[in-house]
C-alpha cells in the first residue's frame, strides 16, 4: 500500500515531497488522507473523523497538508467558539478570505446566527469564489466541544456536503472516540481514522529533528535515547518529552563544555545526566520550570540534595505565610470539614472521655475515612466554635476575624458551598491537603493529628 | 454537482482515464444519497409506484396529500424520493406545474426560519416585502395565495421535510399543523412528504396535528439479500457504458466482475453484510479502496479491502488505551479494581491514588513511583479522554476539589485486558496486577 | 454570625483603594475645638497635619515602589526577553516550542489589600519600559469566556486609541471580541508604529521594540473559574504565532494553585517562570524605619497604639496598607487635640509657643508628664512654672529641644542595641527591630528581664563573636552623622582595636572562657554538680583573663550608653506632644460590629446616654426603643418564636409603665393598631439586623438565628 507516484493526486511532486518531510513517521496516514481527498476537482470524502492522543500530530498533519498543497480551507478550533455564532463567523471569514482589520473596521464577512443562514452563506461564498469545482475543506479541531452546542450543529456539519450541495469535506479532530459523539438524530457516520501514539523509534526520529546547532545529529540522537529510556515509561506525550529533552540538554553537554568528556564517551555523559533526569521524572507533567530557570537551578545546585530542594521550592510546597488568626481559622476549618460533627464534643470539651473505636467502627472508617471521601461542608457557627476552642487567649469576634474568613475563601483555601440564603445557610469547606495543613499547624505548634478523627 | 469538465477526446491518456474513473466512482461512493440503481429490487418498487402517483396526482389534478417515508438510516429514503422526482421531472408540464420546497430539520431549527426559507425557495421575498402577518397561518396562506396569482390556475407545491421528527420538536408544531391543515382542507394543492428514521414518529405529533395527517406511511427496510448486496457492490464499481475510453472501461468492468467472484472479497463482504445490510456501510467500506486506485495501483487489491475492513471494525477504546502511558495504564487498572470492590460505586482520585500507592509499594523495585501532583495530572488526562467521567450529581467546575470528585470508569474488564495484551513493552508487574482482577 | 458574609465582604471590597479615599474627604472639616468651632488654632493644627502627612505619604510611596524593585526588574526583564524571534508575516514558519505561552508566576503574599498597589506599579513599570499593551484581569469580572475575551480586547484596543490619538474612533462596543480581531488590530498598530510619520506625542513609543508583547495580567489567579481559564489559555496558545502574548499570574498562595486550576493538557501550554515578591513583613519594617524611627517626623506612636497596629498586622491581615491607614488615623486623632499644635518643626513650634495664650498653656501644664516634671523642681521654681507664663514658655521650648535631641540619639542607639542582641539565642530582646522598639516605648528597656538576659548572654560571648557583633553595631551606627553618634563609633572602634591587639597573648587563657559558657549551659543536671560548678565559677571570678576584663569593660560602656540614650519616652516631660497614646484607636481600627449592635440593643443607654434608659439588673424600661424591647424579649425565646406571644409580651411591656390606669388589662384582648405597627417595625428591624428570619417550619413563627452574646 505504498503511496504510488503522488502526481496522480494531482499535486506537484515537490510539494508532496516537503509535505512528507514535514510530517515524519506519519506517511501512511498522510497517504490515506491524500487518497481520500483526491484531486481537488474530485469529490472528496465528505466527512472524516480523526482521533488520537494529544501530540500525535493530528492538527499538524492536516494543517500542513492544507497549507503546503494550498487547498481552500477553513481551520477552526472549537474551543474558541463558545457560541455557535462565533463558530459560523470564524468559518465564513476564513472561507471568504476575510480577516477583521481596521479598514473593514473589524467586521465579519456577514452576520449569520443560525445553521440555515450559515449553509446559505457558505454556498454563496463558494459560488462567488468559483470553487464549485474544487473541494472546500472545513477542519474542526477539538471537535468534542461541538457536542455542547445546539444539538443540530454536529449532525448538520456531518452532512454539510449534502446540505450545501457543494463539494465540502468536513474533518473533525479530537482526542475522544467517535462512539461518544453519537447522540440525537440525523447523525451520519464519518470515516473514522485513528492517529496512534508514536512508537519509541518514531519519537526518536522526530526528536532528533530538533537537534541544536553545534552538535552532531548522532550525538543528539544518543542523548534523546537516554532521555527516552528514562521517560518513555512515564509519559509518551511528544510535546512533554520534547520539552524535557530540550530542558536537560545543556546539562548533558556540561562535561563537554568543561572539557572533561568528549562526545564519544557516552558512558560518562550518561552517568552525569542520569540523576538529573531521574529528578526531572518526579516533576514530569508539571511545567513549573522554564528552561532558563531550570538551568539556573542546575547551576545553583552543586549537590543533588540542594537541587532537589530547589525543585521542591518550585513545586510550592514551601510553607505559605498566613496571619496568626488565619492559621487558626484554617485549622478550625480543616477540623470542621474532616471530623464528623458528633465527635466535636470529645475533641474540644475538657475532660471528655478518651475516644475508643470498636473493631467494626474501624472497619467502617476504613471504607469511609474522610481522608478518602474528602471534606464535608460545615456551617459558620461550628467553625467559630472550634476556632475559639483551639485558639489561645480571648479573641473578640471583630470585623477583622470575619473578613479573614472571606479572604480565606477568596484564596480558595476554603470554599463556600452553595447556599441560597445568606443569613444562616452559609456553609464552607476546607480545600487544603493534610500535609499542607500540618506544616501550617506546626508553625503555631498545634498538633493537628491529635484532633483528627481518622487518626484516633 | 454532477456536471464536471470533460477531459480530452475519446482515447484518453492513462492518467486521465483513472482521474475520470475516480470522478465517476467517487460520485457514487462518497455521496450517501447518490442514486445507485438497485435494479430488480422488487421490494422497493411498490413504495416507489405509490409515491410516484401520489405526487403525480397532486401535480396533474391538484389534489393535496401528505405522506411519511419511514425507514432506518441508509434504507434509501432520500434516494427513493430523488429518483422518483427525477423520473417525474422528465415530463415537462410537471416541471412547470410543481414547485418544490425542501426543508431539513437540521437547518430550519424553528418555524420562523422555516417560513423564511419557504418564502425564499418559492421566490416570493419581493412579493412579501416587509409585510407583517398576524399569525403563521396567515403568512403561509398568503404565500400560497401569491402562487395562485400569476400562473393560470393554482400551482402545486411539493414540500419535502427531511429529518421530519425534528420538526415535531418545534414550538406547538406550528409548521406541521399548518401544512397538514392546508393539505387536508384542500385550500391549495400541496403535497407534504416527510422523511424520517424514527418509527415512532407519529407519537411525536400533537393530537390536532395527527388528526390532520393523512396516515399514509411508506416503510422502507434494509432487507437486501446477500446476492442483492453483491449486486449493489458491483453496480457501485462498474463503469457506465457511456464511459469515453471504451477499452479501459471494458478492462475495468471485467476486473470488477472478477472481484465480485473472488472468494476472499466475498467473504469480507459477507462479514460486512452480517454486521449491517446498510448500503452506507458498504459505501464507507469502499471509500478507501476506491480512493487508492491510480495508475501505479490500477486494480482493487485484496489488501485494500482487508485494510478498509480493519479500519471500519477497529475497536476505538482499545486504540485509545494503547496511547496511554504506563502510569496512566496503572491508574486505569487501579480504578478497575476499585469499581470491582465497591460494585460500580463512584470513586474519587484519592482512593485511586491510595490503590496505586499500595501497588507501587509492593512492586517498588520494578515500577517507578510518582508524586501525587504528577499522578493527579495523569488522572486528569484520563478524564479529558473521557475514559473516566464524573458521576452524576458531582459538582462540575473548579469549586469542589477535584481530588474528591466522585468518578466512574468507562472501560470494562475485557477491553482493559485486551489493551494490556496489545500494549507495547508493558511491564510484567502491571500485567500481573491486572490479571489479579 | 450571618452578618459575617456581608461585613467581611464590605471590609474586603474597600480595602485596596482606601489609602486614596482618605485623602478625598477634607480633614479640615474634622478639626474643631471642644466648642465645635473652627478657630485659628484648629486651622493651624489641620495644616500641620496635612503637611506632615503629605511628606510621610510621599516617602511611603517611594518606599513601596523600590521595595519590590528587585523582583519587578527581574519580571520586566523576563517579559522583555520573551518572544525574541517574533515577527509577523510568515505564519507557518515558527519553531516547535512556540505554542508555549511565556508566563510569569508572581507569588504575592496573602495580603490581598496591598495587591492592587503592587499590580498598578507593575503595570506602569511595564508600560514605561517594555510595552504599551497591558491588560489587567480580575477574577470577579471573568466569570465566563465572553467576559474575559471582551475585557482583554477592550483594554488592548482602548489602549491603542489613547496611545496615538488619531481621528479614527474604533467603537470597540460593536466589535465582536475574538482573537482574529485582536490579530488584525495588532498587525495594524505595529504597522503604524513603524510608519515614519510619527506625531511628537508618541515619543515614548519609540523606546519599545518593533513588536511590543501583549501582556495579560491576572491579578488573583485563585479566583478564576477553572474552565474559563483553561479555555482562555488554549485560545491564547493558538495565536502565539501572530500575537506575542505574555501572561502574568498573580498568585497569592503557592504555585500549586496553578495545578489545582489547570489539567496537564493546558499547563503544558505554559512555560512558567516564578517570581517571589517581597514578603509584606519586610515592607512593614521598612515603613516603620522610614516613618516612626526617624527624626524627620515629630509625630510618634505610643506603645499601646503601636502594639495595636502591629497586632492587627500580624494577627489579622499582613496588609501594610491597613497599617499605614491606622498610622494616618492615629495622626489625625493626635492633631485633633491641642497638643498636636506643637507637633511640628522647631522654628514653627517655638513661634507657636511664643504666641500661646494663657488658656492653651494651662492645657499643656495639665499634662501628666509635665506635672511630674514640676514636682521634681524646687518649690520656688514650681510656683513660677505654674504661674509665670513667660518662664513656662521658655521651659517648654527647652524641654521640647531635649526631646528632639533624645530622638536624634535614641534611634541610632536603638539600632545598635538591636544589632547587638538580635543574634542571641532565644532572642531575649526580640528578633525584629519593631519588637525592641515597642519594648522601649513601653518602659525603660534596661529594667526589662529580656535586657538582663541579653547582657548575661553577651557577657559569656566568645571573642570573635563579640568582635563581629560590635562590627555590626558600628555598621548600623555609621548610618548616622550626628556628632554624638560618631563619638560612640569611635569609642566602640577603639575597643575593637584593643580586642584585636590582645591577640595571641591571651590565646590560651581565653580558651577556657570560651568553653566555660558551653559547660555552664550544658550540665545543669545534678545538685552537687551545680554546687561545685558554682565554686568553680567563684574561683573563676578571681582571676579574669585579659579578654574577659576587656569584654566586661566594653559591655559596661555599652550598657551605660543604652541607659543614657534609651529611656522610655513616657518618662520624659512633655512627650505627650509627640506621642499619640490614646487607645480608643482599638475601637476604630478593630471594630466589633456584632458586639456593638448587641450592646446597643441590650443596653441602649450606652449609646443614647439618656437618663430615662438607665436600667439596673438588665430589666427593660418601657421607654426604651421598640427594637430594644423586642430584642430583649426574643432573647428569652427558643429556636422558634411565636409571633403572637411575642406581640403580647411586647404590648405588656410597653404598657407596664401606665399599668396603674388599668389601660393594659382592657387592651389585652385587642391590641391597638399603633402598637401592632410599632411591633411589626421592630420585628422587621431585627430581621434586617439578622437576628431572626422567617421560617416555613411553623406558621406565625420566626426562627431565631443567634445564640449567646459575644
Amino acid at each position: 500500500m505504498a503511496a504510488g507516484p503522488p502526481t496522480v493526486f494531482g499535486h506537484p511532486t515537490e510539494q508532496l515531497a516537503d509535505l512528507y518531510s514535514s510530517c515524519p513517521s506519519r506517511h501512511d496516514l498522510v497517504t490515506q488522507l491524500l487518497a481520500l481527498f483526491g484531486q481537488n476537482n474530485h469529490l472528496s470524502c465528505p466527512r472524516v473523523f480523526l482521533y488520537g492522543p494529544t501530540g500525535s500530530g493530528k492538527s499538524h498533519v492536516i494543517s500542513s497538508i492544507l497549507n503546503t498543497l494550498k487547498l481552500p480551507h477553513a481551520l477552526v478550533n472549537c474551543v474558541e467558539c463558545y457560541t455557535s455564532r462565533l463558530l459560523y463567523d470564524h468559518i465564513l471569514n476564513q472561507v471568504a478570505l476575510v480577516t477583521p482589520a481596521p479598514d473593514n473596521d473589524y467586521t465579519n464577512y456577514s452576520r449569520c446566527d443560525n445553521m440555515n443562514d450559515f449553509v446559505k452563506t457558505l454556498r454563496t461564498i463558494i459560488e462567488d469564489r468559483e470553487l464549485q469545482e474544487e473541494t472546500m475543506y472545513i477542519v474542526l479541531d477539538k471537535a468534542e466541544r461541538l457536542r455542547e452546542m445546539d444539538m443540530n450543529i454536529l449532525p448538520a456539519f456531518l452532512r454539510l456536503g449534502e446540505l450545501t450541495g457543494c463539494n465540502v469535506c468536513v474533518v473533525l479532530l479530537t482526542e475522544i472516540v467517535w462512539e461518544k459523539f453519537r447522540a440525537g438524530t440525523g447523525m451520519c457516520e464519518p470515516l473514522v481514522l485513528h492517529f496512534p501514539d508514536y512508537t519509541k523509534d518514531e519519537l526518536l526520529e522526530i526528536l532528533s529533528s530538533d537537534c541544536p546547532t553545534g552538535y552532531t545529529k548522532d550525538f543528539y540522537m544518543s542523548y534523546v535515547n537516554i532521555v527516552l529510556s528514562v521517560f518513555y515509561m512515564a509519559c509518551r506525550n511528544l510535546n512533554e518529552i520534547r520539552h524535557l529533552a530540550l530542558l536537560n540538554f545543556p546539562k548533558f553537554c556540561e562535561p563537554i563544555k568543561k572539557g572533561e568528556a568528549t562526545e564519544e564517551d557516552v558512558h560518562k555523559l550518561w552517568r552525569n545526566i542520569e540523576p538529573h533526569l531521574r529528578k526531572a521524572l518526579q516533576t514530569v507533567y508539571l511545567r513549573e520550570v522554564s528552561s532558563a530557570q531550570w538551568e539556573r537551578m542546575q547551576e545553583g545546585a552543586a549537590t543533588q540534595e540542594s537541587s532537589s530542594a530547589n525543585i521542591k521550592t518550585l513545586t510550592g510546597k514551601v510553607n505559605m505565610e498566613l496571619p496568626f488568626y488565619s492559621k487558626f481559622l484554617l485549622i478550625a476549618a480543616y477540623l470542621a470539614s474532616y471530623n464528623p460533627a458528633r465527635t466535636d464534643r470529645r475533641f474540644f470539651l475538657k475532660h471528655a472521655g478518651k475516644m475508643k473505636k470498636t473493631v467494626q467502627q474501624m472497619k467502617r472508617d476504613e471504607r469511609a475515612s474522610s481522608q478518602l471521601l474528602g471534606p464535608k461542608p460545615f456551617p459558620l457557627d461550628r467553625l467559630m466554635a472550634i476556632f475559639y476552642s483551639i485558639v489561645e487567649g480571648k479573641v473578640a469576634p471583630t470585623a477583622n476575624i470575619y473578613s479573614q474568613i472571606s479572604s480565606l475563601v477568596t484564596l480558595r483555601l476554603m470554599t463556600q458551598v452553595g447556599s441560597d440564603d445568606q443569613l444562616d445557610g452559609a456553609k464552607f469547606k476546607c480545600t487544603v491537603g493534610l500535609d499542607f495543613m500540618r506544616s501550617i499547624a506546626r508553625t503555631v505548634n498545634f498538633d493537628i493529628i491529635r484532633y483528627l478523627y481518622d487518626f484516633v | 454537482m454532477s456536471k464536471r469538465k470533460s477531459t480530452g477526446s475519446a482515447a484518453m491518456s492513462e492518467g486521465a482515464c483513472y482521474s475520470e474513473l475516480q470522478r465517476v466512482l467517487r460520485e457514487r461512493v462518497y455521496k450517501i444519497s447518490a442514486p445507485c440503481d438497485v435494479a430488480g429490487e422488487n421490494d422497493l418498487d411498490k413504495p416507489r409506484r405509490h409515491l410516484l402517483d401520489l405526487i403525480q396526482r397532486c401535480s396533474s389534478m391538484g389534489e393535496s396529500n401528505s405522506a411519511l417515508i419511514i425507514g432506518p438510516r441508509g434504507a434509501g429514503k432520500t434516494m427513493l424520493l430523488s429518483s422518483v422526482l427525477a423520473e417525474l421531472k422528465e415530463n415537462r408540464d410537471f416541471r412547470d406545474n410543481v414547485l418544490e420546497v425542501h426543508l431539513n430539520g437540521l437547518l430550519q431549527t424553528d418555524d420562523r426560519i422555516a417560513l423564511k426559507e419557504i418564502t425564499r425557495q418559492l421566490q416570493l421575498e419581493n412579493v412579501v416585502g416587509n409585510r407583517v402577518f398576524g399569525s403563521f397561518a396567515d403568512n403561509l396562506a398568503f404565500l400560497l395565495e401569491a402562487l395562485k396569482k400569476g400562473s393560470r390556475d393554482s400551482q402545486a407545491v411539493l414540500f419535502v421535510l427531511e429529518e421530519f421528527d425534528l420538526f415535531a420538536h418545534h414550538k406547538n408544531q406550528t409548521l406541521l399543523y399548518n401544512l397538514f391543515d392546508v393539505a387536508q382542507s384542500q385550500q391549495a394543492p400541496i403535497t407534504v412528504i416527510g422523511l424520517t428514521c424514527r418509527l415512532d414518529v407519529i407519537e411525536l405529533l400533537e393530537k390536532r396535528v395527527k388528526s390532520r395527517f393523512s396516515h399514509r406511511q411508506i416503510h422502507l427496510f434494509n432487507s437486501l439479500t446477500f446476492d442483492q448486496y453483491l449486486r449493489v457492490f458491483r453496480s457501485l464499481l462498474v463503469l457506465p457504458a457511456e464511459f469515453r475510453d471504451k477499452k479501459f472501461c471494458g478492462k475495468w468492468n471485467k476486473h470488477v466482475e472478477s472481484l465480485s467472484d473472488d472468494p476472499g472479497v466475498t467473504s469480507i463482504l459477507r462479514k460486512l453484510y452480517d454486521t449491517s445490510k446498510d448500503i452506507r456501510t458498504l459505501k464507507m467500506f469502499l471509500m478507501l479502496p476506491v480512493a487508492r486506485i491510480c495508475p501505479s495501483h490500477p486494480r482493487l487489491e485484496m489488501s485494500d479491502f482487508v485494510e478498509a475492513h480493519k479500519i471500519l471494525t477497529a475497536d476505538s477504546k482499545s486504540n485509545t488505551l494503547h496511547g496511554l502511558s504506563v502510569l496512566e495504564l496503572c491508574l486505569v487498572v487501579a480504578m478497575r479494581r476499585l469499581s470491582d470492590v465497591f460494585v460500580n460505586q463512584p470513586f474519587n482520585f484519592q482512593m485511586v491514588y491510595n490503590e496505586y500507592q499500595k501497588f507501587v509499594q509492593t512492586r517498588s523495585y520494578a515500577v517507578q513511583s510518582f508524586d501525587r501532583p504528577v499522578v493527579l495530572k495523569a488522572f486528569e488526562h484520563l478524564q479529558q479522554m473521557e475514559l473516566v467521567r464524573a458521576a452524576e450529581g458531582a459538582g462540575i467546575g473548579g469549586r469542589g476539589q477535584k481530588e474528591f470528585r466522585p468518578m466512574l470508569l468507562m472501560i470494562d474488564k475485557s477491553q482493559l485486558m485486551q489493551a494490556i495484551q496489545k500494549y507495547p513493552a508493558c511491564p510484567t508487574e502491571v500485567k500481573h496486577w491486572a490479571n489479579t482482577l | 454570625m450571618s452578618t459575617s458574609g456581608s461585613v467581611s465582604k464590605a471590609c474586603f471590597v474597600f480595602k485596596p483603594k482606601a489609602g486614596k479615599r482618605k485623602k478625598k474627604l477634607n480633614p479640615a472639616d474634622y478639626f474643631v475645638d471642644e466648642s465645635g468651632a473652627r478657630t485659628e488654632a484648629t486651622r493651624a493644627r489641620c495644616e500641620t497635619y496635612q503637611i506632615l502627612w503629605e511628606d510621610m505619604n510621599k516617602d511611603i510611596e517611594a518606599l513601596q515602589t523600590d521595595i519590590h524593585k528587585k523582583v519587578f526588574d527581574d519580571l520586566v526583564g523576563y517579559v522583555g526577553s520573551t518572544h525574541p524571534g517574533f515577527c509577523l508575516g510568515e505564519e507557518i514558519q515558527h519553531k516547535v516550542s512556540s505554542n508555549e505561552i511565556p508566563t510569569a508566576a508572581l507569588v504575592t503574599g496573602v495580603n490581598m489589600p496591598d495587591h492592587g498597589m503592587i499590580f498598578s506599579n507593575l503595570t506602569s513599570l511595564l508600560q514605561d519600559n517594555i510595552t504599551p499593551y497591558v491588560a489587567r484581569l480580575q477574577a470577579k469580572d471573568c466569570s465566563a469566556m465572553k467576559n474575559i475575551m471582551s475585557k482583554v480586547i477592550m483594554q488592548f484596543m482602548d489602549n491603542k486609541e489613547l496611545l496615538d490619538d488619531d481621528d479614527d474612533e474604533v467603537q470597540v462596543k460593536r466589535i465582536s471580541p475574538t482573537m482574529p480581531v485582536l490579530c488584525g488590530w495588532y498587525a495594524d498598530s505595529v504597522k503604524r508604529s513603524q510608519s515614519p510619520n510619527k506625531s511628537p506625542s508618541k515619543k515614548r513609543k519609540t523606546s519599545y521594540g518593533q513588536y511590543p508583547p501583549l501582556v495579560i495580567v491576572m491579578e488573583d489567579l485563585e479566583g478564576f473559574p477553572a474552565q474559563v481559564l483553561q479555555d482562555f489559555i488554549i485560545i491564547c496558545s493558538q495565536y502565539l504565532s501572530r500575537l506575542p502574548l505574555v501572561l502574568v499570574f498573580g498568585i497569592a498562595t503557592t504555585v500549586t494553585a496553578v495545578h489545582t486550576l489547570l489539567p496537564h493538557s493546558v499547563s503544558s501550554l505554559l512555560c512558567m517562570e516564578k517570581f517571589q515578591a517581597q514578603p509584606s513583613t519586610e515592607y512593614l519594617s521598612q515603613v516603620i524605619n522610614k516613618t516612626l524611627l526617624s527624626t524627620k517626623y515629630p509625630f510618634k506612636l505610643g506603645h499601646r497604639v503601636f502594639q495595636l497596629l502591629l497586632d492587627i498586622f500580624l494577627y489579622h491581615d499582613f496588609s501594610v496598607v491597613n497599617f499605614i491607614r491606622g498610622l494616618q488615623f492615629a495622626m489625625l486623632e493626635h492633631f485633633f487635640n491641642d497638643l498636636g499644635m506643637l507637633c511640628c518643626g522647631v522654628k514653627l513650634r517655638t513661634s507657636r509657643i511664643r504666641a500661646m495664650d494663657h488658656r492653651e498653656l494651662e492645657a499643656i501644664r495639665k499634662t501628666s508628664s509635665f506635672r511630674r516634671y514640676v514636682e521634681l523642681q524646687k518649690p520656688q521654681e514650681q510656683r513660677d512654672l505654674l504661674l509665670n507664663d513667660k518662664l513656662t514658655k521658655d521651659v517648654f521650648i527647652s524641654l521640647l529641644k531635649d526631646l528632639d535631641s533624645y530622638h536624634t540619639m535614641c534611634y541610632p542607639i536603638l539600632h545598635c542595641l538591636h544589632a547587638l542582641t538580635c543574634g542571641l539565642p532565644r532572642h531575649p530582646l526580640g528578633k525584629q527591630l519593631r519588637e525592641l522598639y515597642s519594648l522601649v516605648l513601653e518602659s525603660n528597656v534596661w529594667e526589662t528581664q529580656g535586657y538582663k538576659d541579653a547582657f548575661n548572654l553577651l557577657r559569656l560571648m566568645a571573642r570573635d563573636d563579640l568582635v563581629s557583633v560590635l562590627g555590626q553595631c558600628v555598621e548600623k551606627l555609621e548610618g548616622w552623622t550626628e556628632s554624638d553618634v560618631s563619638d560612640v563609633i569611635m569609642e566602640v572602634q577603639t575597643y575593637m582595636a584593643q580586642l584585636d591587639s590582645l591577640g595571641d597573648g591571651s590565646q590560651e587563657e581565653q580558651e577556657e572562657p570560651e568553653e566555660r559558657p558551653k559547660e555552664r549551659l550544658s550540665k545543669t543536671t545534678k545538685l552537687h554538680d551545680l554546687q561545685n560548678r558554682l565554686r568553680e565559677s567563684a574561683k573563676q571570678k578571681k582571676k579574669l583573663t585579659k579578654y574577659e576584663v576587656l569584654r566586661n569593660k566594653i559591655l559596661d560602656y555599652l550598657d551605660e550608653i543604652f541607659r543614657t540614650h534609651l529611656p522610655s519616652p513616657t518618662t520624659l516631660p512633655l512627650h505627650e506632644v509627640y506621642y499619640y497614646r490614646v487607645s480608643t484607636l482599638r475601637r476604630h481600627m478593630n471594630a466589633a460590629p456584632r458586639a456593638a449592635i448587641q450592646t446597643a440593643l441590650s443596653n441602649p443607654y450606652y449609646y443614647l446616654q439618656d437618663e430615662t434608659l438607665k436600667s439596673e439588673d438588665g430589666t427593660i424600661p418601657n421607654t426604651a426603643p421598640d427594637v430594644c424591647i423586642a430584642y430583649k424579649l426574643h432573647l428569652e425565646c427558643g429556636r422558634l418564636i411565636n409571633l403572637y406571644d411575642w406581640l403580647q409580651a411586647f404590648v405588656m411591656l410597653v404598657h407596664s409603665g401606665e399599668e396603674n390606669d388599668g389601660a393594659g388589662t382592657s387592651k389585652q384582648n385587642k391590641v391597638d393598631e399603633v402598637l401592632q405597627a410599632r411591633f411589626i417595625r421592630a420585628v422587621s428591624e431585627l430581621q434586617f439586623l439578622g437576628f431572626i428570619k422567617p421560617t416555613k417550619r411553623k406558621t406565625d413563627h420566626v426562627a431565631r438565628l443567634t445564640w449567646g452574646g459575644c
